[in-house]
């Protein structure tokens, strides 16, 4: 310490440059930095390749998929028969974070019998993960996955000896023993890993770009894919720096080399692993919610008992009509047509009775959905929050919702079901007339049947969504890099070397 | 001299702290993943008896099948605790789906999966199964507890002052591994007997008629494969390298390669090399078929009654013609495509089995009940289901069409519905599927330990 006030400026800039380029030399040397380059230019290139070319793929699929639904789904008429669906274009950003896009059902559909007068009853249709099953249960290798286990593991790596090490073997002592400033070690020490990681991973990622270039890989219109992908390079860089600090402050802490790397480890598994899902836990412990099968049981219950006093609304109101009643079903028909005066009424009372039916029973649905919503959404607030406790989990957040794989894309995608029936509701089901005669139904359509139906194009969400939801994990990310930077830092400066 | 050795170690290892480390961990972990993993399971009971429950009452009769449609139900597996595999993801009903207006006499049950996530975030960091919990944490303390067996000794030189004396070589290695190997998986049992209270507890019966005492030793068998591969491959890294840190850098990037790339490049490499098609795909051409063979069975039906001489037993004998038809194709199509797909999965499953996580994580799944295995059952006994509603109900619903439009009558139908039967996988196919992984995790263990052991025998001491 006493060192500082003799050495000038140029001087400290000398001593900064020779440690950092002594910790460059030692991580040549001992073949550290070869291996985080064959791994970063070997797993990221590789994961990319694959990744794209299941994007590739997943989007052909989708594609031939629009395709076919757009022949055969023309008119209203197909609609009403075949059925209408909107179908989810796999996320081009995938190889960044796969995140849980395999767990998002790739299809809204609604059947031709859920399209009644009662409105339109869609459900969401999940296939993809069954072509795999493999793939689910070893998980993706995605650029996530590649730095949140394989970097940091590698960060570990170089960074466990960096302190510990020099204790051990003494070094340490000799380095302070001169004239040296010991804020000046440490930063060069931090300073020369965070550098090293990085170039592995920015060759690596060079290099996936080539490849991704070489493949012809096309990104979709409007998705902000330069913009996602350079914020994510930020965040993976953000992630390199804090475990960096976070290796060089174990490794302040401890007096051994093997003590420090069986820390780092006991620490990662720590933050890899307990944080993150012992957060879930919390939250499912503290803000239970039910299942959705049971949410749907209930809201089916209540459409079953309001059909049935639909039902039997609509047998008295036959029963107030004599002449109705004793008609058959062709013979009401024709009477409607001629603008009979009872068959005009009774028409007329019994879309009444299903119009309150059908509002009271979408206010029930409504009030059910949005109770259970919000219940939900603040089970997965706390989970979220808890989580946050690991930078693993701040770093995972981030990756996923920028490649539109993560929470934000499923809530985009739940709207989207609403969006299809309400289309389905306005264009079929409001023009439905179902009229009710004893055991009888008849269905009239008024409308033309043979007119286009319209088509609803799914938009991921769009990039200005997203840093609204993220900016507090990229917050966190960089205040754990500062507090493990000042950690070590304190750490070091307050090292007694006896 | 072998007890000493062994006692030595034994002591050694209970003194430090990564054994308390490993044990707090362990502690917090596994009977927290039991806990929360039953609380699930529970859930999913629930819903599944509350869905099935529903349908029976309202499905009583062949004629409520007509009119709502059939479903069959798959239970979720009570095992997932010990590893919750394709269970999310796996289609848990089975239904028809019947179009506006038309009455059907062929159905076909589609899978499809409604037990939407409910809380999506919690597969951000996935399950925290028996799986998950023994092959990231477990291999990883099992290279904390090997990485210096060896490697440190001779960093030390003290590997060089006992070799100096007369100790049998072969002793000190076997002393090492199974000392090491011994309180390594000392922490992990307990709390796994714990984990099996907490099950036994939550109202499970692991002593019940489903034997599911069976699958869990089963499981603890697998899990302690793994640790034992991951230790012995540390112990050969140990006698192969000097120091202790190269020790840990090379067992590191190991661990990298093992669990992070080669089971995941498998699957890659199988869907590049022998691509298939996807499921959504294929639904589209049968449904494709299906609309073309309803329009020429119309056809034919519509020329029958221009000419006049149109009976319901013609009608009934060209619709039975065109439902055969349409059978025989969709059969046929999808027998070609689950050809290719079993090809590409068993090229996937044998290049993932070059990393032993690989031949722990899929047993696991189908020991579970909770794998691709279970799926398949549970798609057998829906065809099975399918046949029956078939024969029985939907080829009985007589219909014929007149020239005002459809009409429809109902068959004569005798008894109640028919109800799905679940039967899970048997004991026998499930050994079968699952015994070339244990052999093969067996031959891991021998491989890296045999390795490690005449690595250690020619050791030069000088």
């Amino acid at each position: 310490m006493h060192g500082e006030s003799t050495i000038g400026i140029e001087g400290r800039q000398i001593m900064f440059k020779v440690i950092f380029l002594k910790e460059l030399l030692e991580s040549i040397h001992n073949y550290r930095l070869l291996i985080a380059l064959i791994l970063g230019l070997t797993i990221i290139p590789l994961g990319f390749y694959v990744n794209g070319k299941d994007y590739q793929t997943k989007y052909r699929d989708y594609q031939e998929t629009v395709r076919m639904y757009e022949e055969s789904h023309k008119t209203i008429r197909d609609i009403t028969l075949l059925g209408g669906a909107v179908f989810r274009p796999p996320s081009p950003l995938s190889f960044l974070s796969v995140g849980v896009e395999y767990l998002f059902p790739n299809s809204i559909e609604s059947d031709g019998s859920l399209i009644t007068a009662f409105g339109a009853q869609t459900r969401f249709n999940n296939t993809r993960t069954l072509n795999s099953p493999l793939l689910y249960l070893y998980g993706p290798l995605d650029l996530t996955f590649i730095i949140s286990i394989v970097i940091s593991l590698l960060a570990m790596l170089l960074t466990y000896n960096s302190v510990a090490g020099e204790k051990e073997q003494r070094t340490l002592s000799l380095i302070l023993s001169n004239a040296v400033p010991r804020n000046l070690v440490i930063s060069a020490k931090m300073l020369a890993y965070v550098v090293l990681l990085s170039m592995a991973f920015f060759l690596g990622i060079l290099l996936g770009i080539f490849v991704l270039l070489i493949m012809g890989f096309e990104v979709g219109t409007g998705s902000g894919f330069t913009l996602r992908f350079s914020l994510s390079v930020v965040v993976a860089l953000l992630y390199i720096f804090t475990f960096s600090n976070f290796g060089v402050l174990i490794s302040s802490l401890n007096k051994r080399a093997v003590s420090a790397i069986i820390s780092l480890m006991f620490c990662w598994v720590i933050l890899f692993m307990i944080f993150p899902k012992a957060s879930v836990i919390v939250s499912k412990i503290i803000k239970p919610v039910k299942s959705q099968q049971v949410i749907d049981l209930e809201k089916s219950q209540i459409r079953r008992q309001m059909e049935e006093e639909e039902y039997n609304e609509l047998q008295k109101l036959r029963n107030v009509f004599p002449v109705v009643k004793d008609m058959s079903m062709p013979e009401f028909m024709t009477k409607l047509k001629q603008e009979d005066k009872d068959a005009v009424a009774y028409d007329k009372k019994q879309n009444e009775l299903k119009e309150y039916y059908l509002a009271k029973c979408t206010a029930e649905w409504g009030r059910i959905d949005s109770f259970y919503e919000n219940q939900r959404l603040n089970q997965t607030g706390l989970a979220r929050d808890i989580s946050r406790l690991s930078p693993v989990s701040c770093f995972v957040h981030l990756m996923v919702e920028i490649s539109n794989t993560g929470l934000l894309e499923y809530r985009q995608w739940k709207q989207a079901r609403s969006r299809l029936k309400q289309l389905l509701d306005s264009e079929i089901s409001n023009k439905l007339r179902s009229i009710n005669f004893g055991n009888y139904v008849s269905i009239l359509f008024n409308g033309d049947e043979n007119a286009p139906m319209s088509r609803i194009e799914y938009q991921s969400v769009p990039f200005r969504k997203v840093w609204p939801t993220v900016w507090p994990d990229f917050i966190l990310l960089l205040v754990y890099g500062i507090l493990f930077f000042l950690g070590a830092y304190v750490i070091f400066l307050k090292y007694d070397v006896r | 001299m072998f007890r000493t050795l062994f006692y030595k170690e034994i002591l050694e290892n209970l003194a430090s702290n990564r054994f308390l480390m490993v044990f707090v961990l362990c502690l917090i972990v596994i009977p927290l993943g039991a806990y929360v993993s039953t609380r699930d399971y529970h859930a999913r009971q629930q819903s599944y008896q509350e869905s099935v429950n529903l349908y029976n009452e309202s499905h009583k009769l062949p004629t409520d099948l007509l009119y709502r449609g059939a479903k069959a139900y798959r239970p979720p597996s009570p095992l997932s605790f010990l590893s919750l595999g394709l269970e999310i993801v796996m289609p848990n009903v089975a239904e028809t789906r019947s179009r506006a207006g038309e009455s059907q006499s062929y159905v076909e049950l589609k899978f499809n999966n409604n037990q939407s996530p409910d809380n999506i975030y919690e597969f951000f960091h996935g399950p925290l199964d028996l799986v998950f919990i023994v092959a990231v944490m477990m291999t990883f303390f099992a290279i904390a507890f090997s990485y210096g067996s060896v490697s440190t000794e001779k960093e030390q030189g003290t590997l060089k002052q006992i070799l100096c004396n007369a100790v049998p070589r072969n002793q000190i290695i076997l002393a090492k591994m199974a000392a090491n190997y011994i309180t390594l998986n000392i922490p992990f049992v307990f709390t796994v007997l714990l984990g099996l209270l907490i099950f036994q507890g939550n109202g499970f019966a692991l002593f019940g008629s489903d034997r599911a005492w069976l699958y869990v030793t089963l499981s603890i068998v697998f899990s302690l494969l793994l640790i034992g591969t991951f230790f012995n491959l540390g112990l050969l890294v140990s006698t192969l390298t000097r120091q202790a840190v190269s020790t840990i850098v090379i067992l590191l990037l190991c661990w990298i390669l093992i669990y992070g790339i080669l089971p995941r490049l498998s699957i890659i490499l199988s869907q590049l090399v022998y691509p298939v098609k996807s499921q959504q795909l294929l639904a589209f051409e049968k449904n494709q078929i299906r609309m073309e063979n309803e329009k020429e069975c119309d056809a034919r039906i519509d020329k029958l009654l221009d000419s006049g001489q149109s009976s319901l037993e013609k009608q009934k004998s060209i619709r039975a013609e065109y439902g055969e038809k349409l059978v025989e194709s969709w059969q046929k199509l999808d027998r070609e495509w689950e050809k290719r797909r079993e090809i590409q999965m068993s090229m996937a499953m044998n290049l993932a089995r070059l990393s032993p996580v690989s031949c722990f994580i899929r047993p696991m799944a189908e020991i579970s009940k909770t794998g691709w295995l279970e799926y398949q059952e549970f798609a057998k006994d829906v065809s099975r289901f399918q046949l029956v509603l078939n024969e029985k109900v939907y080829s009985q619903n007589v219909f014929e069409v007149t020239k005002g439009g459809l009409q429809s009558y109902e068959g004569k139908f005798s008894g109640p519905a028919p109800i799905f039967q679940f039967q899970t996988i048997s004991n026998e196919s499930l050994m079968k599927n699952v015994l070339p992984d244990f052999i093969l995790l067996v031959i891991y263990n021998l491989l890296f330990f045999a390795g490690a052991y005449v690595k250690f025998l020619r050791y030069d001491a000088r």
